[in-house]
């Protein structure tokens, strides 16, 4: 490109030349006088020539660099704004895919939300339906075989009147699992109510409450300090109702029974445990226990329904914690639970634990 | 009996029920002033003195002991009709059903029922519910005189 520049400077300086030489053939020579400031040049007409000439190339010179910065400088900034561009329309793209998966999501979380929604009224509307319709009938069997005793038991033989009170203890056993099946379904719907609660009041209402299941027996109650937790009061007390009414039930064959609560740890974090030295059962069979219906002794050993186990696994286990039980048959139960670790709120619980005992 | 001596209008669908109901009632010696109606209608038409109690003379009974879930008008449609009429609405209402429904306890008291009962399976409990209820608002419970001005 300069040496283009520079070629046509000095065919044009030629030219220059000729033309201001062609008149000087005839007339004298001509000078032109350059004054720039203290210089004072005299030139003739070929030096002024290659001076323009000279300039001429200079300013091209720099045109040109100029020219070529400019354009360089150009394309630089058409690349960074191209690249620009394409960023922002990949980002534009990305955006667009973000709020069409979140769109999408959010659909398929309301149309999730509706079919859950849905399965619940549907359970609703079952258990509903069950506490209504399924228990009157079990009434009607159990009224209408009682009556049968009352009004004609005289005449009935042992064998019939047998038979009349299995009846009536079917109906009524029956309506007892019912029950405790709606009792159960309505805690799995129920939101948890958390809030910093006295564990040791909760069993001291728990036993106020149990007090006609055991004022005939000798009961060695060995209650501990307990902690205060983050839960649900009255599914606590459920807890709490189940698991000593368990304990109750199972030491009956014991003179003096000895049922105790206490605080200690496992695995370095606190739980609770209720502790009794009643029938026990087959470690073996331990993971049964707190299955819906499952039971590990006959209802003429120890009468029950299955369900108190089952509903107090599903408690802990809807405030986060778990369940579990250690025995031995004849040697007695232990029961142990762990809510999540931060529903443990009592400022004691360290000293309390260190001083429980497993 | 006539209409007007009615100290206990029992609003119950089931025909077992009734009866068992009946037979506890009789044992405790509270059954000689009964009226029973089949569904939630025909109880606000006896109550109300229309359909075919149009000839009867309003007299509001003693208690008004009724179950839930009944035939074209339930148990709560019949507690919000006997609680807006001013000649009713004093009238002491006892749900006895089957359910302990959350739902259907929390809409009663709402609706301003004096007591919710849920009927034992076993029926030795259910006498004794039975009993308890009738002493209790047949002879210790007083209500005002439905003609005193105060009551309006």
């Amino acid at each position: 490109m300069v040496f283009a520049a520079l070629f046509f400077s000095a065919v044009f300086g030629y030219m220059a030349g000729i033309r201001q030489s062609n008149p000087g053939a005839e007339g004298p020579r001509k000078t032109y006088a350059l004054n720039l400031g203290p210089v004072h040049l005299n030139l003739t007409v070929g030096a002024m020539g290659v001076l323009v000439i000279f300039l001429l190339t200079i300013l091209l010179a720099a045109a040109i660099l100029f020219a070529v910065v400019a354009s360089y400088r150009r394309r630089r900034a058409e690349a960074a704004n191209h690249e620009l561009s394409k960023e922002n329309t990949e980002r534009r793209r990305a955006e667009d895919e973000v709020s069409r998966l979140n769109a999408e999501l959010e659909s398929r979380v309301l149309e999730r939300t509706g079919q859950l929604d849905a399965a619940n009224k549907e359970l609703e509307a079952f258990s509903y339906s069950v506490a209504h319709d399924l228990r009157a009938p079990l009434r009607h069997i159990n009224g209408f075989s009682k009556i049968l005793r009352d009004d004609y038991g005289p005449a009935l033989d042992v064998t019939a009147q047998h038979y009349l009170k299995s009846v009536c203890d079917a109906a009524k056993h029956m309506g007892q699992l019912v029950d405790d099946l709606l009792k159960m379904g309505r805690i799995g719907r129920q939101e948890l109510a958390c809030r910093p609660t006295d564990l040791n009041s909760v069993v001291e209402r728990v036993l106020q409450d149990l007090q006609t299941e055991y004022e005939a027996r000798r009961i060695d109650w060995r209650i501990g300090e307990l902690p205060s937790v983050e839960c649900d009061p009255g599914l606590m007390r459920q807890v709490f109702a189940n698991l000593l009414s368990n304990a109750v039930k199972y030491t009956q064959r014991r003179e003096i029974a000895v049922i105790e609560v206490g605080q200690a740890t496992s695995e370095g974090a606190p739980v609770i445990f209720i502790r009794d030295n009643g029938a026990g059962f087959d470690q073996r069979y331990a993971h049964k226990l707190f299955g819906v219906f499952q039971r590990l002794h006959s209802v003429e050993e120890f009468e029950g329904t299955g369900v108190g186990l089952a509903t107090v696994q599903r408690i802990i286990q809807k405030h986060g914690g778990r369940v579990w039980a250690e025995a031995e048959v004849d040697k007695g139960a232990t029961f142990f639970f762990a809510l999540a670790p931060t529903s443990q709120s009592s400022p004691n619980t360290a000293k309390s634990v260190a001083a429980g005992k497993l | 009996m006539t209409h007007d001596e009615v100290e206990i209008l029992y609003v119950e669908d089931n025909a077992s029920d009734v009866e068992l109901t009946l037979v506890a009632l009789r044992r405790n010696r509270i059954a000689n002033r009964i009226h029973i109606a089949r569904d939630g209608e025909e109880a606000l038409n006896f109550l109300f003195c229309r359909g075919s109690y149009a000839d009867r003379e309003f007299l509001a009974p003693k208690l008004v002991l009724l179950d839930m879930k009944l035939p074209k008008v339930d148990g709560l449609e019949v507690i919000q009709a006997v609680r807006e009429d001013d000649r009713t609405k004093m009238i002491p209402v006892v749900v006895l059903t089957s359910s302990n429904e959350q739902k259907d306890m929390v809409e009663s008291y709402k609706l301003h029922v004096n007591s919710y009962i849920q009927k034992p399976v076993d029926f030795d409990q259910f006498q004794q519910v039975v009993q308890q209820l009738g002493l209790y608002w047949l002879v210790v419970n007083q209500t005002p005189q439905p003609e005193s001005p105060l009551a309006r």
